[in-house]
């Protein structure tokens, strides 16, 4: 019985000595452990202080995104209708040329007053396919400079009257141009 | 601390049923018979125990989880995730209404291509109609048959070019 009461005894300190060891841990570490829990508190709202502010700029960032690109898109959808307008307006424009051209040379063949307006389309149409500024602008001048030639050669054939067996000797020219 | 409590509670009722174990041995069946009755009570305790701890623990992770989910650094990490997606979705849906609105700017175009080719169609076929029919006695019937059935063909693909370069052949016989 006295092993056995002493090998209680003997357990019983283990477990003190132990409990003893931990108090003396955490009476040695408190000031380490409160610093430290102090610095994770201010860690903490730092974290979210950065995460509001963040936020905030986010939603701000989004608003301005907003109002950006609904202006832009109806800058856009502006341009589009005045682009269809513009070709709409080319394509009444050749028209008239063409009109305008047949009454000027009235023995001119019709064959010829439909090649002038075929031509002058396809270059409408290029300039409506190009791509970049620089093809676009390119196109462009190609198609006045035609419209231009076409509208002299007309204005040519009204003021002359002798010129009623010539024919529109520039727009002919300029039709024997390839395209691009 | 509930654990270290199981695990005397466990340790005990292993303890009662050695000694029950051997009590057996010196023939005290009565008393033997006890303290095994009793070894299995705490054996019974220390997994109910067990069992309570258990639920007891993760009742504490899932409200610690809760918690966690609900709290403010975490609140505000979903917001910041919300604005990032929201900026995406939107830059996404910019650039469909863009291509949605070159679409329709194509469509309209192409209406207005059309309808302007239809009408030059419509006024080269009445040409080339109106000059065939005033050719047509100077012309073998084949030949005149040749140049019909051209025309229709051209005129029923909409193809301007075709339809000029026959009334280019056209205005040539003609002169001739």
């Amino acid at each position: 019985m006295k092993p056995l009461r002493h090998w209680l005894f003997s357990t019983c300190r283990f477990f003190y000595a132990i409990k003893t060891k931990q108090l003396q841990w955490h009476t040695k570490h408190h000031a380490q452990q409160a610093r430290l829990k102090h610095a994770q508190r201010l860690a903490h709202q730092e974290i979210i202080e950065t995460l509001t502010l963040r936020g905030a700029q986010l939603e701000h960032d989004l608003a301005v995104l907003k109002t950006t690109h609904k202006a832009q898109l109806l800058m856009l959808k502006t341009q589009c209708k005045q682009d269809i307008k513009d070709y709409q307006a080319y394509l009444a424009a050749l028209d008239k040329l063409k009109v305008a051209i047949q009454a000027s040379y009235q023995h001119l063949p019709e064959a010829v007053a439909f090649t002038i307006h075929h031509h002058a389309k396809q270059l409408l149409n290029a300039l409506w396919i190009a791509e970049t500024v620089e093809e676009k602008l390119r196109c462009e001048l190609r198609l006045i400079h035609f419209m231009n030639a076409v509208h002299e050669d007309a204005s040519v054939s009204f003021d002359d009257a002798d010129a009623l067996t010539s024919l529109p000797q520039k727009t002919l020219a300029l039709l024997q141009q390839p395209l691009l | 601390m509930l654990i270290k409590l199981v695990l005397v509670l466990f340790f005990g009722a292993l303890l009662l049923l050695a000694s029950a174990d051997v009590l057996l041995n010196f023939a005290r069946s009565s008393v033997a018979e006890n303290i095994t009755r009793s070894a299995l009570m705490l054996l019974l305790s220390a997994f109910a125990l067990l069992m309570l701890t258990a639920i007891i623990k993760s009742s504490h992770y899932l409200i610690g989880q809760v918690r966690h989910f609900f709290s403010a650094s975490q609140r505000l990490q979903r917001r910041l995730f919300f604005f990032a997606n929201k900026q995406a979705q939107f830059a996404e849906l910019v650039t469909q209404q863009r291509q949605q609105l070159y679409f329709f700017k194509q469509q309209q175009q192409r209406q207005l291509l059309n309808k302007n080719n239809r009408q030059q169609v419509e006024a080269l076929s009445k040409t080339i109609q109106h000059q065939l029919i005033m050719l047509k006695p100077s012309l073998s019937a084949a030949a005149f048959k040749r140049l019909q059935t051209q025309h229709k063909r051209y005129r029923r693909q909409l193809n301007s070019e075709g339809l000029i370069d026959l009334l280019h052949t056209i205005e040539s016989l003609t002169k001739c």
